[in-house]
């Protein structure tokens, strides 16, 4: 076998013996070729070679090899050889010393080239690995959670040509349960597990141990060499998992890729815990440690941003306040650590009822905001629904001998449509408060009764509404009167039967101009055709965006129109009564109506939202309706 | 699936699931029950439903994992599922667009009319993947008496468009037969029949199932003969027949006509109240073109109207292109514009009937005021609610006129009738004015909301006094828009409503 390096003398004649004999002293037995054969693979160092050798000619194609050549035959072959990579040559007769000088100088070129083409190879790898580091630099600079996740993803698809990635990352409740928490690249969400248990998992020993290891399919058997999984672990706690799937063109990841990706996760277990660490300090930081919420710079300041990004998204976000009406009096009555408590009790369930992503702050002990993203004024009604359904049995102070009940308000704007600044959209959430303790439901404490009875008691009877009411110039009197009020969101009315079809119609073509606009509709008569009637006309309100319901003890046809939800009813209450209760994103209207002998249609019609709001909850509960707006 | 109207219901709760059985049957669902998880698992997979209904609390399999395990299968995968849950709760592998869940106590009826309007969807989505095709041309190439007739011996259901000079009409097809037409305002027969008359454009038929209510009755052959003959009837009789543009008006003493006059003759008095120029008695009557035409004929012969000689003049437009943008700026909410028609409107208040009417005959004299047919119908003793008729001020924007009774009686709707309205008129009633009901108007919708308010005096002057007069009575600080209206003062009634518009722009 030849060395690397080795001089392979090649020619079948004399010389050539004589020349392997001048290097065999130096530098032991040379192998010979000869013939045709080519130089093996493994020797790809100098070899001599005769240009004028039919022979020679293959084999100094092959190898960059020593010509030897006859005195008087320097041609321009030399050159050519020089040209095509010779290292150096030597002319005829051939003096032994020059030539083993001439070995040496060539074996000493050749090792050059070696270490310079090692050092390259060094080199490259040295910047691989920097450019690594350089990465987990920039990983480890992020305090930004979100940011982090997506940063360390990419840099692990960049470093691995892998084209997804997923991180599961500990929950904080359950350290023993990894979250699905950011996914990048060509990844089928869908597919990964929402959850990951660390102790039932078929690898927990290496995930223990922190070690990358190839995933294996999904019925445990076969390893997949285009997916792995790195543990995420900081001391001895498991972080989180990450999962690198699928290389460019297919090729099969290798024990190089895990050992890079290894290096990043090492780092980034180090980011992840400090932008953690970060997130909970700011969250002690910036929220009340007593009643676990925020502090409301921390709220002015996170919605002046939210403003700023849903108006450049065009989204929408709804502020919420609650309340505490009576707080000023139960001070005056109740210790402040009783009182603190039962505050705390609604917090508490008002902090069970919102998401995650929802911000509640505290403005004054009696007044709290709840920022409520991504979510129009429908969505932060039901969410007052939500917390007025948790809030049950749950607004009472009691002390030894006493207990009064906790009042509490609730409205909400939304954004863009009550207001653009953080200002606009706080004023006008307290104009809303005040407006909801004049409201009509409020005022009349309308919440202890159903549905029915609410209707009744508004509609009154037909012999307390005068005739000269349907002109409008006569005002209602006695009992009728204290359901009105000053500002003129609900009076007392006597519709003909035209008047009140002009009434319905005037609503519908409210529908039909916003069409686009969320609402729902609720529409009551004895017989549903009368109702149908009119939805008939307005074709353009089955296919917009507000949900119809019509209410009616008689059906016929209602099935024409599969976009109105009809609701059979019994009882006597729907004889003789209609009623139109319609609440959208921008207004709330309610027209509650009984028929009189003569035709007329007597009763109350408000646009009183508090009123409407809470009327459909009334009905929706009656007829065991689904809550929605 | 949409075939299959086969509906488990797997409910332990068995008069829970009596009750839904019993609606659902009403509508013509099989129904399959089971009380217990397992047995609902079995009948699942051996009856193959089109729908199941669960209750999530289910014995022996709970409702969740009986989903999962059916979502698992592929052959049981598509099935849609309605969840009856206790408490609103997170159901994994729930489809937002295929799955329900109902939170208990439930409506039986809320509940089928759901899984009605489901089917309904998934059958509509079916007819037009199966019957497929959209068919597009053009009129020259195919006449579109032949297209109907292609449709009906086909048994087409669907929607045709046709444009023709940026004129658009559409056609509803209901198995071959036609079910209804439009065109612009004009709908039914005398839609059809003008559209039979387009020998140019393009046409597009949507195969789709249609649901608007049928306004022809009459077999598509013969509609399509009678179409054709008045289309010819017409040709021969325009000779004689007044221009388009001419102005006609009544010759005689309406109380002098005789009672019981067809109802094409009295719609064309009634029209001509408000409507001297043909076109718009042609367009705006509800029979059809020819026999409105032949009916204005034998009353210009027997000399009951006649052709005035008042001619029609050259119009400025209400607003310039300029102002135009900006009052289009001003009807955007939320900075979102409308691409297609922006809809504003204009609240008129006036305790008198007979006043409205006055103004709105006169504002009727413009070629872009349109009176809304429920007005002129809808006009008694007691006070009216409701449009009266639109303005197009151009292609996208259209401002409705509302009317409003002015009484504190109709405050509540005061709210939902200011969302996009662009400003107020109080018609001025002379001695009789009911100040304090007109000061609440001005103090709810300009005071408050900050809409400008303009006052219209029908058929009176407007002096320096009339206008002291009125911002005393109205506590009204500012500078006053009162109009003076007078019948047929067209270009009186275009300065105001220019006048009106720039005020709501910012334009002096």
């Amino acid at each position: 076998m030849k060395r690397p390096g080795e001089p392979l003398p090649v020619n079948v004649e004399q010389r050539r013996q004589r020349l392997a004999s001048v290097i065999h002293r130096r530098k032991g037995p040379p192998s010979i070729s000869g013939g045709k054969a080519p130089p093996a693979p493994a020797f790809s160092g100098h070899a001599p070679c005769k240009m004028d050798d039919p022979v020679g000619k293959p084999v100094f194609r092959l190898c960059r090899g020593i010509p030897v050549s006859e005195p008087p035959r320097v041609s321009d072959a030399f050159q050519n050889a020089m040209k095509k990579g010779v290292t150096d040559y030597i002319l005829k007769p051939i003096n032994p010393e020059d030539f083993l000088h001439l070995i040496k100088t060539v074996l000493e070129k050749q090792n050059l080239v070696a270490e310079h083409s090692k050092l390259i190879s060094e080199n490259l790898e040295y910047f691989g690995i920097l450019s690594v580091y350089q990465r987990c630099l920039k990983i480890l600079s992020i305090l930004d959670l979100d940011r982090l996740l997506a940063i360390i993803l990419d840099s692990i698809m960049a470093e691995t040509n892998a084209q997804g990635s997923v991180l599961w990352l500990a929950s904080p409740e359950n350290r023993n349960e990894l979250k699905l928490s950011a996914a990048r690249g060509v990844i089928n969400i869908s597919t990964e597990a929402e959850a990951i248990s660390l102790s039932a998992h078929s690898n927990s020993d290496m995930i223990k141990a922190g070690k990358p290891f190839y995933e294996k399919s999904s019925d445990g058997g076969e390893v997949n060499e285009n997916a792995f999984l790195v543990p995420m672990k900081v001391e001895d706690n498991i972080l989180g998992l990450v999962k690198v799937s699928d290389k460019m063109d297919r090729e099969r990841f290798e024990i190089k890729d895990m050992m890079i990706v290894k290096t990043i996760v090492g780092f980034a277990s180090i980011a992840v815990r400090n932008a953690l660490k970060v997130k909970e300090m700011e969250c002690r930081g910036f929220k009340d440690p007593r009643t676990n919420t925020y502090h409301i710079n921390y709220f002015t300041d996170y919605v002046t941003k939210e403003i700023r990004k849903a108006g450049r998204y065009q989204r929408t976000f709804s502020i919420l306040c609650l309340k505490l009406e009576n707080y000023n009096e139960l001070k005056g009555e109740f210790k402040d650590s009783v009182l603190c408590d039962a505050i705390q009790g609604v917090i508490n369930a008002a902090l069970g009822v919102i998401r995650d992503a929802d911000i509640l702050a505290m403005a004054r002990k009696d007044e709290y905001y709840i920022l409520l993203p991504e979510t129009d004024y429908f969505g932060s009604l039901m969410s007052i629904r939500r917390i007025s359904k948790a809030l049950k049995g749950k607004t009472f102070v009691s002390a030894a001998k006493k207990s009064a009940p906790l009042e509490i308000g609730m409205r909400s704007v939304s954004f863009p449509k009550d207001g653009v600044s953080l200002k606009n959209l706080l004023d006008n959430v307290r104009k809303r408060m005040e407006e909801s303790r004049k409201s009509l439901y409020a005022r009349h404490k309308l919440d202890e009764m159903a549905f029915w009875r609410i209707f009744d008691t508004l509609v009154g009877k037909g012999d307390e509404y005068p005739l000269s009411l349907i002109e409008g110039s006569a005002e209602i009197k006695g009992e009728r009167k204290r359901f009105e009020d000053e500002e003129g969101l609900g009076r007392s009315v006597l519709f003909t039967p035209q008047m009140f079809s002009q009434v319905q119609e005037v609503i519908f073509g409210e529908m039909e101009m916003n069409a686009d606009t969320r609402g729902i509709l609720y529409m009551g008569a004895e017989d549903m055709e009368q109702s149908l009637a009119v939805l008939r006309r307005h074709s353009k309100v089955e296919g917009s965006a507000t949900k119809v319901f019509l209410l009616g003890k008689k059906e016929n046809k209602v099935w024409e129109l599969p976009a109105v939800t009809p609701v059979l009813v019994s009882g006597d209450e729907i004889e003789k009564a209609r009623f139109l209760i319609f609440l959208s994103v921008d207004y709330a209207y309610a027209v509650f109506l009984r028929e009189r002998d003569d035709g007329m249609y007597y009763g109350i019609h408000t646009s009183d939202p508090i009123f409407v709001e809470n009327i459909i909850a009334k009905l929706q509960e009656n007829y065991h309706l689904q809550v929605q707006l | 699936m949409s075939d299959n109207k086969k509906i488990l219901i797997a409910d332990a709760d068995k008069k829970s699931a009596s009750s839904l059985k019993g609606a659902l049957k009403a509508h013509g669902y099989e129904i399959v029950t089971a009380a217990d998880g397992a047995i609902a698992l079995q009948k699942a997979l051996s009856e193959a439903p089109g729908m199941i209904v669960v209750s999530v609390d289910l014995p022996t399999i709970d409702g969740i994992k009986l989903s999962q395990i059916l979502r698992s299968n592929p052959r049981t995968e598509p099935i849609p599922f309605v969840f009856l849950s206790d408490s609103d709760i997170q159901i994994s592998h729930f489809q937002r667009h295929k799955d329900t869940l109902f939170i208990k106590p439930v409506n039986v009826h809320e509940i089928s009319s759901r899984i009605y309007a489901f089917f309904d969807r998934i059958e509509k989505a079916r007819e037009v993947s199966k019957e497929g095709k959209i068919i597009e041309g053009n009129l020259s190439e195919i006449s579109l008496p032949d297209l109907l007739q292609m449709f009906h011996m086909n048994r087409k259901e669907g929607r045709l468009f046709l444009v023709s000079n940026k004129i658009k009409g559409d056609i509803y097809i209901q198995d071959g037969n036609i079910l209804d037409a439009a065109i612009g305002e004009v709908s039914g027969e005398k839609a059809l029949f003008r559209l039979l008359t387009w020998k140019k454009g393009n046409f597009k038929f949507q195969p789709s199932k249609v649901t608007v209510p049928p306004k022809i009755n009459r077999p598509t052959d013969n509609l399509i003969m009678e179409g054709l003959r008045q289309f010819d009837e017409w040709e021969s009789m325009i000779e004689n027949f007044p221009p388009m543009d001419a102005r006609l008006k009544v010759m005689v003493d309406p109380a002098t006509l005789p009672k019981g006059l067809r109802s094409i003759t009295q719609e064309i008095f009634v029209l001509l109240e408000f409507y001297p120029k043909v076109s718009d008695i042609i367009d705006r009557n509800t029979f059809p073109d020819y026999e409105v035409m032949r009916t204005i004929m034998t009353l210009l012969s027997k000399g009951i109207i006649g052709v005035t000689k008042e001619k029609a003049q050259d119009l400025r437009p209400i607003l310039p292109k300029e102002d135009v943008l900006k009052l289009k700026e001003r009807m955007a909410t939320h900075k979102n514009y409308k691409l297609d028609m922006d809809m504003g409107k204009v609240l008129i208040f006036s305790s008198d009937n007979d006043r409205i009417k006055y103004l709105i005959n006169t504002m009727n004299s413009l070629p872009e005021f349109y009176i809304h047919q429920d007005f002129l119908k809808g006009l008694g003793p007691n006070p009216y609610l409701g449009t009266a008729g639109h303005l197009q001020i151009s292609d996208s924007i259209q401002v409705n006129f509302i009317v409003v009774p002015l009484s504190d009686r109709f405050s509540p709707l005061w709210r939902p009738l200011s969302n996009g309205m662009l400003c107020g008129m109080s018609v001025l009633n002379g001695e009789t004015e009911r100040w304090d009901d007109l000061k609440k108007i001005c103090r709810y919708f300009h005071g408050r909301l900050g809409k400008p308010m303009a006052f219209a005096v029908p058929d009176g002057e407007v002096s320096e006094n009339k206008s002291r007069e009125v911002k005393e009575r109205l506590d009204w600080k500012n500078d006053i828009m009162l109009f003076s209206v007078v019948k047929k003062d067209t270009e009186g009634v275009r300065s105001m409503l220019t006048n009106l518009f720039h005020s709501i722009i910012g334009v002096s």
